[in-house]
């Protein structure tokens, strides 16, 4: 399966890769077929079309110097490269570019812990240390500190966070890139850059100051395509003393609004970690692995049901509208004393609150009660999501084999839930899915300050019509999306020119400002083509 | 070879039965004894003993010295164990468990130089009824299908995985389907395999 970055010859691609073969060995230059299919994406919904981003060769440099070199070559020859970590953000592009044809750099060969310091907290890894690297390392030294990590625990730290990856516990820590502290960046032209204390050559204060002085510039570099990260800082928090968790469960469809005020009052000020957002009302509508409940079908049957409507069903189920599994981590009186005052306050806010579901354990979890506990929420890396594309009745004869989140951020209130779901079935219909949806929308949260709103769109590797129909819905969530004032944090390849052109402000002053920027370091657009929407000028498009 | 899905009482079942023996008896070295001795190359087996299917497989590749790693469903422990063999060097492995596992585990096999060199994965066919998909290499799976009705699966995927080849060295080239009799966990879709290092020329 020959393919060739646009406006690049056969010839031209010979010969970088001769020149790449002789500056980092040729054992790791690929561009055979078999090696190739390892730098697709499994969740792609082009799979087999072409469209498909199916790289034309992959490079595997092992230093900063080899990537420098790989970074010149690039750029003599012009032809564009795509660096990845590990590879593995599935759902978000996995280890594939953006454009067709563009080589893969990947540095997963790049995998040493060069700190992990449990007196200060932090660490400085390169791109291909994985989380199950950092766990290990962390468990053998006994060192006191915890990882914040996302859903499967292969992945990078540096990938995850220049993607805007996200995790599970504490509200400072879970947002990756938030938590960074340090980049070391090989420009387009192969100079090399370290930011913040980075800077002075000299100061050992890399990993807990991030700014250094004047213009913060690491932004660029996340979900960027101006240089190639080689290193970076991490905060991690202190391994705490104990773990509580506790459920709140709210009666009525409306007390959403109280629910997420007061858990948004206890997480703003630090009382506890990720809160979990639940629906018992949708698991009655919705049952996993059986059809929908005939009553939800009839409450949606005559157009978007009114609050006293869904209150009626709620209440006819006996069960409540709206749950929450609240999380403390620390000492274990105070995490006792938190829950406590964590009740009272949900007493306040809504009547007729209960609460059940209290489990306790010391930190780290002793190992005869990990089955206890949900690892990643523990700081402990698991691949247990995986089972999320089981064979079920929903899922029909034929279950997907991966999926694309299509997740808007949207604002932290109980008003936006009630309304989200209501956009949702708005964005099915317009492309005539007609699937049964609910009115309770349950946030992720794993951003700290916004809600994280939306479906997964299945992908089925053998069924390009179901891919087809399935990008069409997602296009229409984009659009449905942004009449409301939302768009996808993050998407796959597939989707990213759309999502940012949602980012209409004074004519899309923003994206015009990330084109500057782009011609000025990547004259030649040699890194990572077409990354959220961001094409050197040869690529790009006029703007309607 | 390729075959069509099977579907319920259709004759196909039959037809297949009939030809089992004669064709086992030329095509695979399928005594037990052979098997087992097989077994021993792998650097270890992992099955899911939520499953009957993988009980036996994990007995049958204990029977023949391999060591093995019983999972209930989630497979973090072995894919680390396994994250820090194959950073040293690839090895040849068995499995029985469910497909979610095996893409875990196939997406770092990748990443180590190694590929899917067998696979029978449990699937419904378009009637609803469950049936193995066989994917491999061409002598292995021609016969297999043959053979394959209404046996211990998890013996017989134990003794197939030892008569792969220890080397990947082509995309698989046959596949087949044939009827499985009494699927223990469908929506798992069981999935019996063997990674092998690729042979690099």
């Amino acid at each position: 399966m020959a393919v060739l970055p646009p406006g690049v010859s056969q010839r031209t691609l010979d010969a970088a890769l001769a020149e790449w073969r002789s500056a980092i060995g040729s054992e790791w230059v690929f561009t055979s077929d078999e090696d190739i299919y390892g730098y697709r994406d499994s969740y792609s919904i082009l799979w087999g079309t072409d469209e498909e981003r199916i790289p034309s060769a992959a490079l595997a440099p092992a230093s900063v110097e080899q990537v420098q070199q790989a970074v010149r070559i690039a750029n003599k020859h012009k032809v564009p490269i795509y660096p990845v970590s590990t590879g593995r953000n599935l759902s978000y592009g996995g280890p594939s570019p953006n454009v067709r044809g563009t080589v893969v750099l990947d540095l997963k060969r790049m995998n040493r812990i060069l700190k992990v310091d449990d007196t200060r907290n932090f660490c400085l890894v390169e791109p291909g240390v994985t989380y199950f690297d950092l766990y290990n390392y962390i468990q053998e030294r006994g060192l006191k500190v915890m990882i914040d990590l996302p859903d499967p625990g292969w992945g990078s730290p540096v990938g995850n966070s220049l993607d805007h990856g996200v995790g599970y516990t504490w509200g400072p820590f879970r947002d990756h890139f938030v938590s960074h502290c340090a980049m070391e960046v090989v420009l387009p032209n192969g100079e090399l850059l370290r930011t913040g204390m980075g800077g002075m050559s000299n100061a050992d204060t890399w990993q807990d100051y991030k700014y250094g002085t004047g213009p913060s510039t690491d932004g660029l570099f996340g979900q960027g395509n101006f240089g190639v990260v080689t290193k970076m800082g991490f905060w991690m928090m202190p391994m705490p003393e104990a773990y509580l968790r506790g459920m709140v469960y709210a009666p009525k469809f409306a007390d959403v609004i109280a629910l997420v005020k007061t858990v948004n009052f206890l997480e703003d000020q630090g009382i506890i970690g990720m809160p979990n957002y639940g629906s018992p009302a949708r698991t009655a509508a919705l049952p996993f692995n059986k059809p929908a409940d005939p009553d939800l079908l009839a409450l949606m049957a005559n157009g978007y049901p009114s609050v006293e409507q869904v209150d009626a069903y709620v209440a006819k189920k006996g069960v409540p509208a709206w749950s929450v599994q609240l999380q403390f981590y620390g000492p274990r009186k105070t995490v006792e004393a938190n829950w406590e005052y964590a009740q009272a306050k949900m007493r306040e806010a809504i009547p007729g609150a209960t609460f059940d579901g209290v489990y306790r354990t010391d930190l780290p979890v002793p190992k005869e009660r990990l089955d206890e506990v949900v690892l990643r929420h523990m700081g402990i890396p698991a691949l247990e999501i995986f089972n999320i594309v089981s064979r079920n009745e929903s899922h029909g004869e034929n279950p997907p084999d991966g999926h694309n989140n299509c997740v808007a951020i949207v604002p932290r209130t109980g008003e936006s839930l009630m309304t989200f779901s209501k956009a949702v079935i708005e964005g099915m219909r317009a492309v005539g899915d007609m699937r049964p949806w609910s009115p309770f929308t349950t946030p992720a949260t794993w951003h700290p300050r916004t809600f994280l709103c939306g479906p997964s769109v299945f992908t089925q590797r053998n069924d390009p019509e179901s891919n087809a129909r399935n990008k069409r819905l997602y296009e229409s969530l984009v659009d449905t999306y942004a009449k409301y004032g939302w768009v996808d944090y993050r998407c796959t390849h597939a989707f990213q020119d759309r999502v940012v052109s949602k980012y209409d402000f004074n004519n899309h002053a923003l994206m015009r400002f990330h084109e500057l920027l782009k011609d000025a370091v990547d004259p030649n657009g040699i890194i990572s083509p077409g990354r959220y929407g961001i094409y050197p000028r040869s690529m790009r498009r006029t703007r309607a | 070879m390729t075959t069509e899905p099977t579907s319920p009482g259709a004759s196909r079942r039959g037809v297949l039965q009939a030809g089992a023996a004669a064709a086992l008896a030329s095509a695979l070295p399928f005594t037990a004894a052979a098997a087992m001795a097989k077994t021993a190359r792998f650097h270890k087996a992992v099955y899911d003993a939520r499953f009957p299917e993988g009980v036996s497989f994990g007995a049958e590749m204990e029977r023949g010295g391999t060591p093995t790693h019983a999972i209930k469903g989630d497979i973090t422990p072995f894919y680390n164990s396994l994250y820090r063999q194959w950073k040293e060097a690839p090895t040849l492995i068995a499995g029985l468990t469910s497909a979610n596992a095996l893409f875990a585990l196939e997406l770092m096999a990748n990443a180590a130089g190694m590929r899917v060199a067998f696979r029978a994965e449990q699937r419904l066919d378009r009637f609803g009824a469950p049936q193995w998909l066989l994917e491999g290499p061409p002598g292995l799976i021609d016969a297999a299908a043959l053979s394959a009705a209404d046996r211990d699966w998890g013996l017989f995927a134990a003794r197939l995985a030892a008569a792969c080849p220890a080397r990947w060295s082509a995309p698989a080239s046959s596949t087949a389907a044939c009827a499985v009799a009494s699927p223990a966990a469908v929506d798992e879709r069981v999935t019996a395999w063997v990674l092998a290092p690729v042979v690099r020329i």
